[in-house]
């Protein structure tokens, strides 16, 4: 590795996306996000903000400093709600949609990195901290007519191939990828992006998610260089990411041998952050409601849960958040009130593993289901299968295939 | 499955109240006027846009509704809606059929009941066979969810067609088709023209049976161009293509689980496949072009057995194997489905091109030598159990079956279901009472393997 810092300045950028919608709570639809994508171009030239399929992509241009970021950011959102209402439109940044598909995401880009093998070791030595990242920003609590079983159906769902988990490598003969929670976008951008935020409905809260990811990926080189590959870390950490987008802020992870809050593990991602924070004129007392949303535990999915009491219908749902969620100051009015939640107990992978196996369902299912490496997935698999509680066929076009053995 | 957004006129607290995580609720009536359908492509009921009523629902303290705020309603609240100030009415019977809106979409499905089935048509969705209740299940075999797709899209459940590429859904999902006068009892048209496609138009046909498990379905398409001035008498002759694909979203048993079991059968005997819904199925983009591996070009004979695995019945569904391109079995999918996806064909004009199909369900059934036996068991009436067996060959050899009672053996001369082009073969028939005496009964196809064993109540 460099003896200077792999990164040859500190910047930051984002694609942040979000839903255009009518009254009705329809998508506006892609013809009428491309126009409003190019008046904002017309308007502010530095944000090339366009569309993701069915979403609407603002793109904050390069930056290396906190209050100069925070002001374009503004400036941004204004410009985009401005275009959009005079439209008859609405904006919602929110991690996914009751009724449609399409996971969204809070993608932000760390630069500038010129080496490939640094953006890997650092992107490594990111992996235990990407499970307390998506603790952090869940707001999915509802994906495509589910409702209520994780508090981000977004990332347990690996928004649906667009932030898997990520591969661990080895620097000298890694190549590039796509879609991973943390990616190295080297060779083609001298970024690290990491895609495993929800996205963020709060304004205040993506620019502190900004703040906090870049003083992070800033200051994990010192572990990077530290870091030796541990055997489990991979298995602890995919179970992690599941407890984490189920839990949100309550999750318990386990954490370099034993179980531990992931409120607990912000401490240390703070201490790590601090100085690159500082670099980019912020600092960890600027993170609050972040801070709060630690100290109580409390995620904007669960803020969102709150309606989800009163009315479970996901049309009708849709249309009443998009109402509370056109006040800016809706999450933080919450984050106020609301109590201190519960840790909850920590996710059993087996358990939970098991709960999905019904009759012949094909590994590939799990596989995606569970964040796992095929290795450590065959091997819980094993496991359930000598102790009796399933059984495996096999398939010449699905490979293995499981069978719970009370179902038989 | 319609939602319909509304605009709050005037709130008023009334009793009820309470806490969700310490942040306080009231109830309300809400005064709302309806302002119509929240999908735009799901139809607003009749006579309900800009009426207005009240609804009761609680509401956050903190987050207060007022005057303007634009709401949609539940499905409960769209009930009381259409209920309150549709136009439609009640049910009402026609020429053997009932008129009647059991969904609560504002609109008037039309029913057909014979012992073993009822059968739910929905005019103003794409003439689709929209629901078939198995009266021996007492389940509804077709399933959609409604939920809702790209650009629109929303799955109704049910059988639909579409002219678009590798199945994917087009306009014909919730085209509103009229009702033609047609000859002969128990038998309905629809016909519609094709906005997209000029001159072409589709005319829908079902018929029922008094006392079969099932129906006909006939899709037949008419291409009627303008005409036009040629000074040339050799006129050119424009062809219309069409590539037709039946969807078809089902849950035997009325759960749309791991126990439906596709049974498509081939030269070397019956391919199962079993329904898995992954968890992480991508949102977009399912079907046959994305899922080529489960497409099956070659079934033989021309028919499809759905089945529940753990009661055992089954929606079987028969199709022109000359006519075939392939069956998709969308078995990866949030509920089970398939399409028959036909060849593409090009219609002359003033010509028709036709594809008819077959549906019928049972509670049990036997397949072997391409030959298939099974049981249709109605709804117990008083002190009797109506009951169909039928049994499909494609010879045309005439057919007895032994019925054993317990107490009886009979053998009896099976009734051949009319020809129906283009599906090879034929369905042989017989329909009997059992009485509630009898607990079990086993027949036998003479000549043949096939058995079933069907245990009464």
């Amino acid at each position: 590795m460099s003896r200077k810092h792999p990164f040859h300045s500190l910047t930051v950028g984002y694609d942040w996306e979000m839903a255009v919608l009518k009254k009705t709570t329809e998508s506006a639809g892609e013809d009428e996000i491309v126009k409003i994508a190019d008046e904002i171009r017309k308007k502010l030239p530095w944000a090339r903000t366009g569309i993701d399929i069915d979403l609407l992509e603002l793109r904050m241009t390069i930056g290396s400093n906190w209050d100069e970021f925070k002001e374009k950011n503004r400036t941004l959102i204004a410009c985009a709600r401005k275009i959009a209402t005079k439209k008859g439109y609405t904006i919602l940044p929110i991690g996914a949609r009751p009724t449609e598909q399409m996971p969204i995401g809070s993608h932000i880009h760390i630069g500038t990195i010129p080496d490939f093998t640094d953006a890997i070791r650092i992107t490594n030595a990111m992996i235990p901290y990407v499970p307390c990242l998506v603790a952090l920003a869940c707001n999915s609590p509802f994906s495509r007519f589910d409702i209520g079983k994780f508090k981000s159906y977004r990332v347990a769902y690996n928004a649906e191939w667009c932030s898997f988990p990520v591969e661990m490598r080895i620097p000298q003969c890694a190549r590039g990828g796509w879609g991973e929670d943390v990616q190295v976008r080297l060779p083609r951008k001298p970024t690290i992006e990491i895609r495993c935020l929800d996205s963020a409905s709060d304004i205040t809260l993506m620019e502190e998610y900004t703040a906090l990811c870049a003083g992070l990926l800033y200051g994990v080189v010192k572990r990077a260089k530290k870091m030796k590959a541990e055997r489990n870390m991979i298995e602890w950490h995919s179970m992690n990411r599941l407890s984490a987008a189920k839990d949100g802020l309550q999750a318990t992870l386990y954490w370099y041998g034993e179980n531990k809050p992931v409120t607990a593990i912000f401490s240390e991602i703070f201490s790590i952050a601090y100085e690159g924070m500082e670099i980019f004129g912020a600092s960890v007392d600027d993170l609050k409601i972040i801070k709060q949303m630690i100290s109580k535990r409390q995620t904007q999915s669960d803020f969102l849960k709150l309606f989800i009491e009163l009315d479970n219908d996901p049309a009708s749902l849709f249309r009443t958040l998009m109402t509370v969620l056109s006040d800016d100051n809706a999450f933080k009015t919450y984050l106020k009130k609301a109590k201190k939640l519960p840790v909850r107990k920590p996710l059993s992978l087996e358990e939970y593993i098991l709960s999905n196996i019904t009759k012949d369902v094909p590994h590939f299912h799990l596989y995606m289901l569970s964040p796992l490496p095929s290795y450590h997935l065959s091997r819980l698999l094993r496991k359930l299968e000598a102790e009796g509680k399933i059984i495996s066929t096999f398939s010449p076009y699905e490979a293995i295939l499981y069978t719970k053995t009370d179902l038989l | 499955m319609v939602r319909l957004l509304a605009e709050i006129m005037h709130i008023r607290k009334i009793k009820g109240s309470g806490s969700i995580e310490d942040f306080p609720y009231e109830t309300f009536s809400v005064k709302v006027r309806i302002k119509g359908s929240s999908k735009k492509t799901i139809k607003t009921p009749k006579g309900i846009k800009g009426k207005t009523m009240s609804i009761k629902r609680p509401f956050l303290k903190d987050w207060m509704v007022k005057r303007g705020d634009l709401i949609v309603l539940n499905a409960d609240e769209t009930k009381q809606c259409i209920t309150e100030l549709g136009i439609q009415g009640k049910a009402k019977k026609w020429k053997g059929f009932t008129k009647k809106d059991i969904d609560s979409d504002g609109y008037k499905e039309i029913l057909f009941n014979n012992p073993f089935i009822t059968a739910v048509l929905s005019p103003y969705y794409g003439a689709r066979l929209y629901q078939l209740f198995n009266k021996g299940s007492h389940k509804n075999e077709l399933y959609g969810g409604c939920y809702y797709k790209q650009k629109g899209y929303v799955e109704l459940g049910g059988i639909e067609e579409t002219l678009g590429k590798h199945g994917k859904p087009d306009r014909l999902w919730n085209t509103s088709y009229t009702l033609k006068s047609t000859k002969g009892k128990n038998t309905l048209t629809f016909i519609t023209k094709i906005k997209e496609e000029k001159g072409l138009s589709i005319e829908k046909k079902f018929s029922f049976f008094k006392t079969f498990p099932g129906l006909v379905n006939t899709v037949r398409f008419h291409f009627k161009p303008a005409k036009t001035k040629k000074k040339n008498k050799k006129e050119k002759k424009q062809k219309k293509k069409i590539a037709l694909t039946q969807r078809i979203f089902f849950a035997i048993g009325g759960i749309p689980n791991y126990m439906n079991l596709y049974h498509i059968p081939e030269k070397s005997g019956l391919h199962t496949i079993r329904f898995n819904k992954p968890l992480y199925k991508r949102g977009w983009d399912d079907s046959a072009w994305w899922e080529w591996q489960h497409c099956h070009f070659t079934p033989e004979p021309g028919l499809i057995i759905l089945e529940n695995e753990l009661s055992h019945e089954i929606l079987i569904i028969f199709f022109s194997t000359s006519k075939l391109n392939y069956l998709w079995t969308g078995d990866k999918n949030k509920t089970p489905r398939m399409h028959i996806t036909y060849r593409e064909t090009k219609i002359e004009p003033r010509k028709e091109k036709e594809y008819i199909t077959v549906v019928a369900t049972g509670n049990c059934y036997c397949f072997s030598n391409q030959q298939l036996l099974f049981v249709s068991k109605g709804s117990i009436t008083g002190y009797s159990t109506p009951l169909s067996f039928v049994f499909y060959s494609q010879s045309d050899k005439e057919r007895k079956i032994l019925i054993d009672t317990g107490s009886t053996i009979k053998t009896i001369k099976m009734k051949r279901l009319r020809k129906i082009k283009d599906i090879q073969g034929r369905i042989f028939y017989y329909t009997m009472v059992a009485k509630n005496d009898i607990n079990e009964i086993n027949a036998t196809v003479a000549d043949t393997e096939l058995k079933v064993r069907l245990h009464l109540e």
